[in-house]
């Protein structure tokens, strides 16, 4: 008993779906007792209309055709499994991401066939039982910056125990860098070490520096990391921070903290308000002479210290890693490698260090700076050089530095160029206006590059975009407010967790409006400006957020785990294929048959299609079951081609969706079949599918992944049975997918579509070849 | 090696110098210049009429492809003319119809021939080798700083050029002085525009350009070193009036290219155009010992 609910949701599927027309052509399906159509399905009505359906008519199926699965798919399942239907009898049918918002002309029959094979697949689906597995409570922070910093201690609070494990060998990360915050020029370190103390005095938060993340394995409510830690040749215990070893080192470099603009040695304090509050060895630099080691009055330096590796077990993890400045290559023309041009953090070193001592700035020829060009937008919102996006905080810390600056020297000469201000925060408009009213200059125009003189200043000429005159202008320094990009290393992290990057490099947030804390994985939570340009106020909500998210995650201890895993029934003779076939270890050989570990599991079903007896199946996402909902799919096709496409669900179907929220256009032709991970495919599926209707099937999956390795191999085993069948092997296709590349997804649909409709529909005589 | 040489207009009446060093430059380097029934390439009207300049750069480029030759221009507008034109017409139905209407009124008919067209200095660069260049010095012009002023069709639009030199900073023109033996200068303003482009529009202001840079260079170079006929009107044909003009003394000569190249592969002076420079190198040829 079936009942199909199909939303207009407002005119977002309306608008180019006939509703009712769709209803009439479904509700002759096998076994349908009721279609409805209705405005918004997820609105209270809505719901309600459902739930009323399912007790009137006694349904024990539900299609529900409207929006992504990825908006309201579990509220749903939710709400049916209320109203005493399975949960995992809920179809739900992409009308609008993927139907309304990419097709105009034929929009209306595709959504027909989309929900005949949603009441298909339907029909063969089995009330399955989720499994209740309990949750590891501990919680793994990367990264110790603000946001990282802010999430432990609330974590902790909450009873949680958490291991933070921090790159540097001191926590703190920006924060600790900069003199005063915006806008209240709160004394940055004065308000962060009393949290990085509490850090690093706090009985539930195990503080690891020097630390990174190598590798990552298990799954939501369990996952197990690797994490390496760097030597730091001196035991923090027993450190005085007497200096004494750094007195003595011969050895000097840049220093990281100071942004190259001052030296430090190779045993060295990171920073006075360090935690841990120790000195470290250098061993990059280190030239083992040991001198620190004699030196040191309590024996704390063990120059023989070496790298270790821990496992950390967390329930679920957050991601903190903050940011870098752009590198000098985007900003080549404002001479980044003069000395007498600085960034803005380095700017915040020289406030930190030579004007809060007395000192003015002076030039490499050590004449007094008397006039100081900021440039804004350096690198920002300038996709030809930079990045396309705008780093949120340049305006209101260039205002900031430049109110500091003229504090301290008041006969300094500020200039400020911008493109706009963008004064966003609370009580930034005020903090601007009080700028302008001390005489700092602002002038609307942003210089291309600036032009080094003989002298060593800087000639800044520009359009003043108010006046439409040409200004020209020479000062001693110029200060780049440069563009922030993830930190180094922020892509191998997120492949290494499992979690995708959006078009700008940054982390993708679940959804950017209601979700923007969960990461496409499940127990994963990103915060601060790894997930976008932000300032601390932000970066602190993000991480009291993401605590909150980890205390509904984790819950009692226990969790809901999805019955979409493997089930093993009928033969087995040890071959041991499933088990090599896995890549996440979930499927170890018992005495009987394989035994599966349903939190490592992934669903991804490379062990079915491995596995020689067919004796392994995930229950509602079997050949079976694809065959059937094709069938539906295909309903209506005789008169073009049709394409199946099956895109695995987390990425090429959220790239879908996001093609569709862009309302980019591609051919109805294609029907994407939203696959858990296309390893769960066969062969024998994929001919079958083909004689049943489909003149062309494209698998999208992620680019360089395990189950792209299967798809690959899948798609040439294909092509050689379809050439054997005097059949153009070009109709199977794969096509490796990435989010940040969404908006290419139209573009490979379409060509695909092209090269079937070259190849025209396959005859009666093929298809029945491809059946047998 | 052979190439087609396309000379456009310019150079072959004002500034015969750039093609005289050039062709003897050639021959010492063993490179074989195939001239061809070539017209203007239609820069100056593109501003006018686009479909009639991409139709006179089309009955060139079809004229190149049927001699089979790679065509090298020693103009840079020229070659950015013609490159800018294969782009054009591959991409745009629209003006490939209206250029294929002006042809026939001549009997041409343009089929999207596009043969390979480059810059002679890039041809050197790319194509020839620096190595093999300096292979052939004879007399390395040690001492001699040189300006060099990549102009700006030379290198920009970038698209047209894509994997050739750097649009920002230009290096391949100092490289190429550098195999002389001299000294490849870096200075502020490389980048500028000579001013030639507007000296129709604006005489004034194109002036003041010329004039801002020779003003930079003066007394802080031996020699400009140019690799466009335009570029040379302006700071070497008008230096003179600017000098009277703007009231300073400039007296900076500009070669082509060619020219220095020349003196450091030892052909002798009198065969390399400079009686046709009109700012006096007499003193350059002093300082380079010849």
């Amino acid at each position: 008993m079936t009942g199909v609910f199909i939303c207009k949701c407002g005119g977002n599927i309306s608008g180019t779906v006939d509703c009712e027309e769709v209803r009439d052509s479904v509700k002759g399906e096998e076994d349908v007792n009721a279609v409805q159509v209705t405005e918004f399905l997820c609105s209270k009505p809505g719901l309600q209309l459902i739930q009323g359906s399912i007790k009137s008519h006694g349904l024990d199926r539900v299609v529900v055709a409207c929006c992504s699965p990825h908006m309201h798919e579990e509220m749903f399942r939710g709400i049916v499994e209320e109203a005493g239907v399975n949960r995992h009898r809920l179809v739900h049918v992409n009308l609008r991401e993927q139907c309304s918002w990419v097709h105009d002309r034929g929009a209306t029959e595709k959504a027909t066939s989309l929900v005949k094979g949603g009441i298909a697949r339907a029909h063969t689906l089995e009330p399955l039982k989720e499994m209740v597995v309990k949750i590891n409570r501990d919680v793994l922070v990367i990264g110790g910056g603000v946001a990282g910093i802010t999430a432990a201690l609330q974590l902790s609070k909450g009873g949680f125990n958490v291991s933070l494990v921090e790159r540097r060998p001191s926590i703190g990360g920006r924060m600790a860098q900069l003199s005063k915050t915006f806008p209240t020029l709160d004394c940055s370190p004065c308000i962060l070490s009393p949290r990085m103390a509490e850090v690093g005095n706090d009985e539930n938060i195990r503080l690891l520096t020097g630390a990174e993340v190598a590798s990552v394995s298990g799954g939501p409510g369990e996952y197990h990391v690797k994490v390496k830690i760097a030597p730091r040749g001196v035991d923090a215990d027993k450190c005085l921070k007497c200096g004494r070893c750094g007195q003595v080192c011969p050895t000097e470099v840049p220093n990281e903290f100071e942004e190259g603009l001052y030296k430090r040695k190779a045993a060295y304090l990171p920073f006075p308000q360090a935690v841990p509050s120790s000195y470290v060895i250098d061993f990059e630099h280190c030239k083992r002479c040991g001198a620190c080691v004699e030196a040191c009055p309590v024996g704390a330096i063990d120059l023989d210290d070496q790298e270790k590796t821990v496992t950390v077990d967390a329930g679920s993890m957050i991601v903190a890693t903050g940011f870098d400045l752009i590198g000098d290559e985007a900003l080549r023309t404002y001479h980044p490698e003069m000395s007498s041009v600085v960034n803005a953090l380095q700017v915040e070193r020289l406030i930190e260090n030579e004007l809060t001592e007395g000192k003015v700035l002076t030039r490499r020829n050590g004449e007094r700076v008397k006039s100081i060009a900021y440039i804004l937008c350096a690198g920002s919102r300038d996709p030809h050089h930079g990045v396309g996006y705008c780093s949120s905080v340049c305006c209101a810390y260039s205002v900031k530095q430049a109110i500091l600056l003229r504090k301290f020297l008041p006969f300094l000469k500020v200039y400020i160029y911008y493109t706009d201000m963008r004064m966003t925060g609370r009580g930034f408009e005020d903090f601007y206006m009080e700028a302008r009213e001390k005489g700092i200059q602002f002038i609307h125009a942003k210089p291309g590059g600036v032009t080094p003189l003989d002298d060593g200043r800087f000639e800044v000429i520009v359009e003043d975009q108010d006046t439409g005159l040409m200004l020209r202008n020479q000062v001693d320094l110029v200060v780049l407010s440069s563009a922030m990009v993830p930190s180094a290393g922020t892509g191998e992290l997120a492949s290494r967790l499992g979690i995708a990057l959006g078009e700008d490099l940054f982390v993708a947030p679940k959804h950017v409006k209601l979700d923007p804390i969960s990461t496409l994985r499940e127990g994963v939570f990103a915060v601060g400006v790894a997930t976008g340009t932000k300032d601390i106020h932000d970066s602190v909500i993000d991480a009291r957020a993401a605590a909150s998210h980890v205390y509904n995650f984790v819950g009692d201890g226990t969790a809901r785990l999805s019955p979409a895993k493997p089930v093993h029934e009928g033969e087995c003779d040890l071959c041991g294929a499933c088990t090599g076939a896995c890549v996440r270890g979930a499927l170890t050989m018992g005495g009987k048959g394989p035994i599966l570990d349903p939190v490592s599991c992934n669903g991804c079903g490379a062990c079915i299609s491995a596995c020689t007896k067919g004796s392994l199946r995930i229950p509602n996402n079997s050949g079976d079951t694809l065959l059937e909902e094709a069938k539906g799919l295909l309903s209506g096709t005789e008169g073009d081609v049709a394409v199946l496409g099956f895109f695995d669900d987390n990425i090429s179907y959220t790239a879908a969706d996001n093609a569709g929220t862009a309302r980019l256009h591609y051919p109805t032709n294609i029907r994407i079949v939203r696959m858990p991970s296309t390893a769960l495919l066969s062969k024998e599926t994929i001919l079958k599918a083909m004689g049943l209707g489909a003149d062309g099937v494209l698998i999208c999956e992620v680019e360089e992944s395990h189950e792209a390795e299967l798809a690959a191999k899948l798609v040439s085993d294909v092509s050689e049975t379809l050439k054997g069948f005097g059949i153009e092997p070009e109709r199977i296709h794969l096509q490796p997918m990435v989010l940040p590349i969404f908006k290419m997804l139209p573009k490979f649909v379409s060509d695909f579509t092209e090269q079937v409709k070259k190849m025209g529909k396959l005859t009666a005589e093929k298809r029945k070849l491809l059946l047998k | 090696m052979r190439y087609g040489l396309f000379l456009g207009c310019t150079i072959p009446t004002r500034q015969m110098n750039y093609e005289q060093s050039a062709r003897e430059v050639a021959k010492v380097l063993g490179i074989e210049f195939i001239d061809g029934d070539y017209g203007c390439c239609g820069f100056p009207v593109e501003s006018v009429d686009e479909v009639k300049a991409f139709s006179m750069a089309a009955a060139n480029l079809k004229i190149a492809s049927a001699s089979g030759d790679v065509l090298v221009t020693l103009c840079s507008a020229c070659g950015e003319m013609l490159c800018k034109a294969e782009k054009r017409l591959c991409e745009d139905a629209e003006t490939t119809k209206g250029v294929g209407k002006v042809l026939m009124q001549a009997n041409v008919s343009y089929a999207g021939e596009k043969p390979r067209v480059l810059h002679f200095a890039r041809m050197l660069h790319d194509d020839y080798g620096l190595d093999n260049i300096r292979a052939k010095v004879v007399k390395p012009l040690k001492g001699l700083k040189i300006a060099t002023h990549p102009g700006c069709h030379y290198v920009r639009p970038s698209t047209l050029y894509p994997g050739f030199d750097d649009p920002e900073f230009p290096g391949t023109l100092d490289r190429l002085v550098e195999v002389t033996g001299a000294e490849a200068l870096d200075y502020p303003g490389k980048t500028d525009c000579c001013g030639g482009g507007i000296l129709a529009v604006r005489e004034d202001i194109a002036k003041a350009m010329t004039g801002k840079k020779l003003a930079k260079l003066t007394g802080k170079t031996d020699a400009m070193v140019i690799v466009c006929p335009f570029c040379g009107i302006m700071y070497d044909k008008y230096q003179r009036t600017l000098e009277e003009e703007l009231g300073k003394e400039f007296g900076l000569p500009v070669l082509y290219y060619p020219q220095l190249l020349g003196l450091a592969l030892g052909i002798d002076s009198s065969k390399l155009g400079f009686d046709v420079n009109s700012v006096d190198v007499q003193s350059l040829l002093e300082k380079a010992g010849v």
